[in-house]
């Protein structure tokens, strides 16, 4: 290859001139060959110390590199994964080889939160994410893309274009909040949905209480540490990475057709009399797929290039990228635009100053809503005799009505058609920071992070009709929101080592400050404001009064904290650490926390008498932290009760004429003074352990610990005076649960290198068993059919248990004035267990009957390369859960939404599943354990194959096919069992987004 | 030494520049927090107008109270294969589809008004705590009605942890009876017009003769409608149908009114819903959750028969189908034909249906009138009370008493607005006995009455409130004795709260 700044210079002379250099005069070439004790290295790096200039071995493992001066010159040999070495040339220009593999990854620095820490030193469970292994995802978000890659931690993904997924360190433990604290570059964030993937360096994660106790107030569960990519001395190298990639909805529920729906229909009328609808009776030729209507096949596309390099003084990362999503149904779209700028200069001797800064753009077009839920959860509810188009209809689009096909659901094309919601936000995000060492070993570091994003969202629709009875006029609403968040750090490190003792002391001082604000202009549907087709407020109709809103937020934590390491010999490690935050979201003696930690290690492994060769590494790590939390929800102002009064409030109208008075009183936001921290106080026991030099590495942690004060929303009686509609409980936030929380995870890497073929092997598995210990004073922990209850695990199902059907002979059996839910049951129905026995079945016989928390969790990862072939299997799981399948009983329940085809009715003595009835009131459909499954399931998340395409022109270029998301094992019996739904009713499926297929084909340059 | 200073400059301007920021104490820049606020008379007055609000709610006068009232009686029924009609035959297991959202914002009517009540002392305004007293007396009115006495015993402002008790029999109705003997001296006789509205004295007599007849404790009751009738404050209309449409003008009919605004803003809850489920059939932007049973067309078509004239009241009463009257823009005809049903239910409900409002609305395409319901149409004024009521109960009163012959006259005054002949005239032996009478009287409240939910309250009082006595709507064919004379307490509540008790029905 050529030289690269002349490559450059020919191509991409903006880039150049971006760090103002010039083409050196190429004078003589030097050569040779880079292999290992298999053979060739093709891809391995060589740079010319102290300068940019570098050059790549081809396939064969061939350099050759131009230098001016080969007397001076000193080349500086790389690869990941072996050791780095430098050679002065001495005036040759011939100069092979052989490049010895790094043993394991035991020197590797990681991160820990207010400072590095070598991997070998580490005393807490905090895992290092293969980032390598997750770029092969195509997610496009790093949540997403953590997926099963860590023990003990499970994300469940969204399928909604632009959506982030759930994330859970040793699962969930609190109730509205579970995210973990993101700090990125050392600054702590909100969110990280607007950092491409591509741009992250490293990924750690601080798993238990002591390692996280040093982020005190948020931490509790757990911490994800990010490092972005940062220019490197030496070779300016240039990346690009492109995938294009097609979408599906990965399951669905199936549906009955129009005969199938009409048969069960008629047989619930016949049963019950009244009327059934005519479409029923006088079945028409109409037999809609709804599902297959609105799903279609959507398009992902990113692409993302950087250029880094960097001298002596300074180092430059400058990333661009852009990501570009249209949904699995139609309507939605996602597009981000990113461009990241990294630097770092040294600008006096040990005074260094850089940034780490990004910035985003992204225009997301949501699902479509036309009033009746989301469209995923409706789609398979549409009834198949009611077509797509129906020009006799207002709009032109389908629906039901009262007498042919009563159905209250909106039609999904239209709705698609006639509602629009578009948001657009852009973001900055990043810190500026300061490097001073004032004597040797003491350093000064100040970081200024900052994470702002304003969002600009606006949802509108015409008028028209998709829907029975139920006009609806334009309407339109505008919603502008701002987020500010910053951060401040002021911290001191001193390090000292003396012959076998080393010791290091942190203290720091932390500000952050986070503010929103929200403003929204919204004309309903009753207001008829833009019937013209113009959506601005200019053109809104004069008469036409907006609801107006406005909300404003600050909260503050300020934060002192210092920890303390020791070191002996590298064989006995302690660490302790104290923090204190102050919260204003906590008045009086409530608003201070102290959350303290100490560890401590043995590496068996560098004990003189321990000679084992086989075992390489052989570390026991026991610690104790505690951590806190202080969110429930989103309000920081949940100390006082406030008054409801204004625009929106409530107001009266007096006089003939009805004029409009002020009227004030207690807001349904229910205040309490007395909330203070919930406190992990957790311990961790773990193993380290590496055997064969690296070739087969294996972690374990047990961590046992309570979960103190949880914070929670806890529903009150309606007595409490507070207007609410049903569906939105009024709640008061309490320090309300404590949790025993134990669990265990463990992975296992396996490496093998044979000749031109390398394997690597990474399990995990993890699982843990919250109890709860104690409840409020007078909950009954009954939420939704879930009930919490002291000494058994959170969220049990809590409902009917299922029997069968009812025989002749049961029926004739029954004890006289037996009744279900009102009704003498009949032969075929539900057969439900009278649990109080008395001869009624209704719910008070609702009992436990199922554990929703999994058993055991697990990810299993596979690469294998051999010669230019790379391959990659990646899958995920868990096991041992019940879930409450929510969406097929609302299907069963109601002959005005389609029927799953999965029930199978008695009628007239045939079917398993209870007969039909008309009223979804009937105890046929009454939440019971017919409707509870098993959850268990493994995605099959990943499925790559890459060739490298060997050419000389280039560094490196690899071209791939990825699958993602290709199969699912379960036997759940709908969209997806992937899915955590609230802290008290985590088990009950929300019906969300389906789990997305998608298959892409990609390609990775480096010049 | 130069580069020292250099380092040393920037740090001390980092520290001192960017050192720290914000402070701990923050309060909510959006809300006045209620520490701070019931500090002049200003407020507590606007506390008393929150309480008013939430007589408008859609649970309350909006829709709920007369859509559970009249689900309930022999008024009202369902033709729909939905909840609905498991809710009008008694067989609706879940208590909360219902039940919650009425219990909570009854509760909610009588919390808003004890905020006023707890910190009126301070300020010394008897007739502000006069309307309020009212205000839990309704909620409690309703409460009971739907739900029997045994519900929860709520007595003053609740604090987000507390499970307030089931109140034993008889402790309700002494609350109720309380709070109104202490209000009405302390009410106004009548207020200016920009106050029409609020709480009278004529209200809340009339309110506690309601309790005392539902515990047929006629004599208490007969000097509260007495006095109302003798204040000279109320006359009945000339036209009966100004009654249940918008005019716009203070209506000396109504005794308790809830005021309601066409079109009112958005963001608050100034409309009625009532009409939206009060139709014949779900057609015209209108459903037909709650159509009218056929005991109203019996009712009038015996009046019609009797006194050979057609009263006037009728096509202002229900939808049938030889009314003179447009219902939606179409023909009473056309919509017994949209019926279809085999049980030949041809009637709808007329009171209360905004056809002037909807009369005015027109296609977002086609720019045509529609002659269809839109949302925020409903701007008529609910009357809670209404002095025709108060003759007839009064008529009950004396009845019940031994002096039918004085109760005639004030039967006779509500049926010569409608332009109908005098009992003596028209139903001569009812007059004869006091049972005659008294069955007579059935006749007359359906007549003038029936839509304004007061037939299950008069069921009640009756004892006919079973599955016997009822041959118009054959909805209590599925009836309980000794379950559905009330409602259960929804579920939800008995979840919630551990200190609350079951009832006959749950």
């Amino acid at each position: 290859m050529k030289n690269i700044l002349i490559y450059l210079k020919k191509n991409l002379g903006l880039l150049c001139l971006l760090f103002g250099m010039q083409s050196a005069m190429a004078q003589f070439t030097v050569t040779g060959t880079i292999s290992n004790d298999v053979g060739a290295m093709p891809g391995a790096t060589v740079v010319e110390k102290g300068t940019t200039n570098g050059v790549i071995t081809n396939s064969d493992g061939v350099y050759s590199i131009t230098i001016s001066n080969p007397k001076a010159a000193v080349l500086v040999f790389s690869y990941l994964g072996f050791t780095t070495q430098e050679v002065a040339l001495n005036g040759r220009t011939s100069v092979s080889i052989l490049m010895a593999p790094i043993n394991n990854s035991l020197d590797e620095v990681v991160i820990i939160g207010y400072g590095t820490e070598k991997k070998s030193s580490i005393t807490g469970a905090v895992a290092v994410v293969d980032v390598e292994e997750t770029e092969k995802s195509l997610y496009t978000n790093i949540t997403d893309r953590l997926q099963g890659r860590v023990a003990g931690v499970s994300v469940t993904t969204g399928g909604e274009p632009g959506s982030i997924g759930d994330i859970r360190i040793r699962g969930s433990i609190f109730f509205n909040n579970n995210n973990p604290l993101y700090v990125v570059d050392g600054a702590v964030m909100n969110s990280i949905q607007s950092i491409h993937p591509n741009d992250i360096e490293s990924i750690q994660i601080l798993k238990d209480a002591s390692s996280a106790s040093i982020y005190g107030s948020r931490a509790a569960n757990g911490v994800v540490l990010i490092r972005t990519k940062k220019g490197k001395e030496g070779k300016l190298s240039v990346k690009i990475n492109s995938s294009l990639g097609f979408q599906q909805i990965a399951r669905k529920i199936d549906v009955m057709n129009t005969q199938q729906w009409a048969r069960v229909v008629r047989t619930a009328f016949e049963t019950d009399g009244g009327t059934a609808p005519n479409y029923a009776i006088n079945v028409p030729d109409i037999d809609t797929d709804w599902q297959r209507e609105v799903y279609k096949t959507g398009i992902i596309r990113d692409l993302n290039a950087n250029v880094s390099g960097g001298g002596e003084n300074f180092n430059v990362f400058f990333g661009v990228n852009n990501t570009y999503q249209d949904g699995t149904v139609r309507g939605p779209v996602y597009d981000r635009v990113g461009v990241r700028l990294n630097t770092s200069f040294e600008i006096l001797k040990g005074l260094t100053v850089g940034e780490n800064l990004s910035f985003g753009r992204s225009r997301q077009r949501s699902t479509p809503e036309a009033g009746e839920g989301s469209l995923i959860r409706t789609v398979g509810a549409n009834l198949p005799v009611i077509p797509v188009l129906d020009p006799t209809r207002r709009s032109g689009y389908g629906h039901g009505d009262n007498l042919n096909a009563p159905s209250y659901i909106a039609n999904p094309i239209g709705a698609a058609a006639l509602f629009n919601n578009i948001t657009k936000t852009e973001n900055i995000i990043g810190n500026v920071y300061l490097d001073y060492i004032i004597i040797d070993g003491l350093d000064y570091h100040f970081s200024l992070g900052i994470d702002r994003s304003t969002s600009d969202g606006k949802a509108w629709n015409k008028g028209g009709e998709i829907r029975t009875t139920a006009i609806f006029n334009s309407a339109m609403a505008l919603a502008k929101g701002k987020g500010e968040s910053t951060y401040l750090e002021h911290r001191l490190t001193y390090k000292k080592t003396l012959g076998k003792h080393s010791f290091s002391l942190m203290g720091a001082y932390n500000d952050q400050e986070d503010t929103g604000s929200e403003t929204l202009i919204a004309y309903d549907q009753s207001l008829a404001a833009f019937e013209d087709g113009i959506f601005e407020i200019s053109a809104a109709d004069p008469s036409a009064v907006p609801i107006l809103g406005s909300y404003k937020s600050t909260e503050v934590v300020k934060s002192l904290l210092s920890r303390l390491t020791y070191n002996y010999d590298d064989r006995y490690f302690l660490k302790a650490s104290m923090r204190r935050d102050g919260y204003s979201g906590f008045i009086g003696d409530n608003r201070y926390g102290v959350f303290p930690s100490a560890d401590i290690a043995w590496n068996v492994g560098n004990e003189p008498f321990f000679d084992v060769a086989a075992i390489s590494q052989l570390k026991f790590r026991v610690t104790y932290g505690e951590s806190g939390f202080n969110e429930a929800g989103g309000n920081p102002y949940f100390f006082q009760n406030n008054i409801l009064k204004g625009v929106g409030g409530a107001n009266y109208n007096l006089g003939p004429n009805s004029s409009p008075v002020t009227g004030a009183t207690r807001d349904k936001a229910l205040g309490n003074p007395n909330i203070k921290w919930s406190r992990l106080k957790e311990y961790n026991f773990g193993l380290d352990l590496e055997l064969f030099n690296g070739k087969i590495a294996f972690n374990a942690d047990y961590y046992y610990g309570k979960v103190i004060d949880l914070l929670a929303d806890i529903p009150v009686p309606g007595t409490v005076g507070l207007s609410t509609p049903i569906y939105e409980n009024i709640t008061v936030r309490l320090n309300a649960v404590d949790n025993q929380r134990q669990g265990w995870e463990t992975s296992l890497t396996y490496r093998k290198r044979k000749g031109d073929f390398n394997f690597s092997i990474s399990a995990n598995a993890s699982a843990n068993n919250i109890v709860v210990d104690k409840v409020p004073q007078g909950f009954t922990g009954i939420v939704g059919n879930s009930i919490t209850r002291v000494g058994i695990s959170r969220a049990q199902l809590y409902m009917l248990e299922y029997q069968g059907l009812y025989t002749a002979e049961d029926i004739a059996a029954l004890p006289g004035g037996f009744k279900v839910f009102g009704n003498s049951p009949m032969e075929g129905d539900a057969k439900y267990t009278d649990i109080n026995g008395d001869n009624i079945i209704d719910p008070k016989d609702r009992t436990i009957v199922g554990d929703v928390l999994p058993d055991v969790q697990f990810g299993l990862n596979i690469t294998a390369t051999y010669k230019n072939f790379d391959f990659t299997a990646f899958m995920s799981g868990i096991a041992g859960r019940n879930v409450y399948n929510s969406s097929v009983q609302y299907l069963e329940s109601r002959f005005d939404v389609n029927y799953p085809s999965s029930y199978n009715p008695w009628i007239d003595g045939v079917g398993t599943d209870p007969r039909p009835h008309s009223s979804s009131d009937h105890g046929n459909y009454k939440p019971s354990s017919r409707f509870v499954e098993d959850g268990s399931y493994v995605k099959l998340r990943n499925l790559q194959i890459g060739y490298t395409v060997p050419l000389k022109t280039i560094d490196n270029l690899r071209v791939y096919l990825s699958a993602q998301n290709l199969f699912t094992w379960t036997n759940y019996n709908s969209n997806d069992p992937e899915f955590e739904g609230g802290f008290f009713n985590s088990g009950e499926d929300p019906g969300s987004y389906p789990t997305i297929r998608t298959i892409a084909f990609g390609l990775n340059l480096s010049l | 030494m130069k580069n020292l200073f250099k380092r040393t400059f920037l740090t001390v301007f980092v520290l001192v520049l960017v050192g720290c920021f914000s402070d701990l104490d923050q309060d909510d820049p959006n809300k006045l927090s209620e520490g701070t606020f019931w500090q002049t008379e200003r407020q507590l007055q606007q506390g008393g107008i929150a309480a008013y609000d939430q007589l408008q709610n859609l649970e309350l006068y909006s829709q709920g109270v007369s859509f559970r009232f009249t689900a309930l009686s022999d008024e009202g029924t369902n033709k729909w294969p939905w909840e609905f009609r498991d809710f009008v035959k008694f067989t609706l297991a879940d208590t909360d589809q219902f039940g919650r959202g009425f219990w909570i914002e009854n509760y909610a009517l009588i919390g808003r008004a004890y905020q006023v009540l707890e910190r009126e002392p301070e300020f010394n305004l008897p007739a502000l705590a006069g309307e309020m007293q009212f205000l839990v007396s309704l909620g409690y009115f309703n409460l009971v009605g739907l739900f029997g006495e045994n519900v929860a015993y709520v007595d003053g402002i609740q604090d987000g942890l507390d499970k307030p008790l089931t109140a034993e029999n008889g402790e309700l109705y002494t609350l109720m009876e309380n709070l109104l003997l202490t209000a009405i001296p302390n009410l106004p006789i009548t207020y200016p017009e920009l106050d029409y509205g609020r709480v009278t004295k004529g209200a809340a007599q009339t309110l506690l003769a309601k309790i005392y007849m539902q515990q047929r404790r006629y004599a208490d009751a007969a000097p509260l409608l007495k006095a109302v009738i003798d204040s000279g404050q109320y006359q009945l209309l000339t036209n009966f149908s100004d009654n249940f449409t918008e005019t716009g003008m203070v209506n000396s009919e109504a005794v308790f009114v809830v005021n309601f605004l066409e079109n009112g803003t958005a963001e608050n809850t100034d409309t009625s819903f009532r009409y939206m489920m009060f139709a014949i059939s779900g057609e015209q932007g209108v459903y037909g959750d709650l159509t009218a049973t056929n005991l109203m067309l019996r009712a009038f078509n015996a009046e019609e028969a009797a006194t050979g004239s057609k009263d006037s009241r009728m096509d202002h009463t229900i939808i049938h189908p030889t009314s003179s009257l447009l219902y939606y823009g179409l023909s009473g005809e056309a919509w017994a034909a949209t019926s279809a049903k085999p049980d030949s239910l041809q009637t709808g409900f007329m009171k209360y249906s905004e056809q002037d409002a909807v009369g005015n609305n027109v296609d977002p395409i086609s720019g045509l009138p529609t002659n269809r319901a839109n949302l925020l149409d409903g701007g008529t004024d609910y009357i809670v009370l209404r002095y025709a009521d108060v003759l007839l109960m009064y008529a009950e009163v004396l009845n019940e008493q031994g002096m039918t012959a004085d109760a005639v006259a004030f039967v006779d005054q509500v049926r010569a607005r409608a332009d109908r002949p005098g009992l003596l005239t028209a139903y001569p032996s009812a007059i004869a006995s006091k049972a005659a009478f008294f069955d007579r009287l059935k006749q007359e409240r359906i007549l003038e009455l029936s839509g304004e939910n007061w037939r299950f309250f008069d069921l009640k009082r009756w004892g006919m409130y079973n599955s016997e006595l009822q041959v118009e709507d054959n909805d209590f064919e599925t009836f309980i004795d000794g379950k559905n004379e009330v409602e259960g307490i929804p579920q939800t509540e008995l979840d919630l709260n551990s200190n609350l008790r079951p009832n006959q029905a749950n």
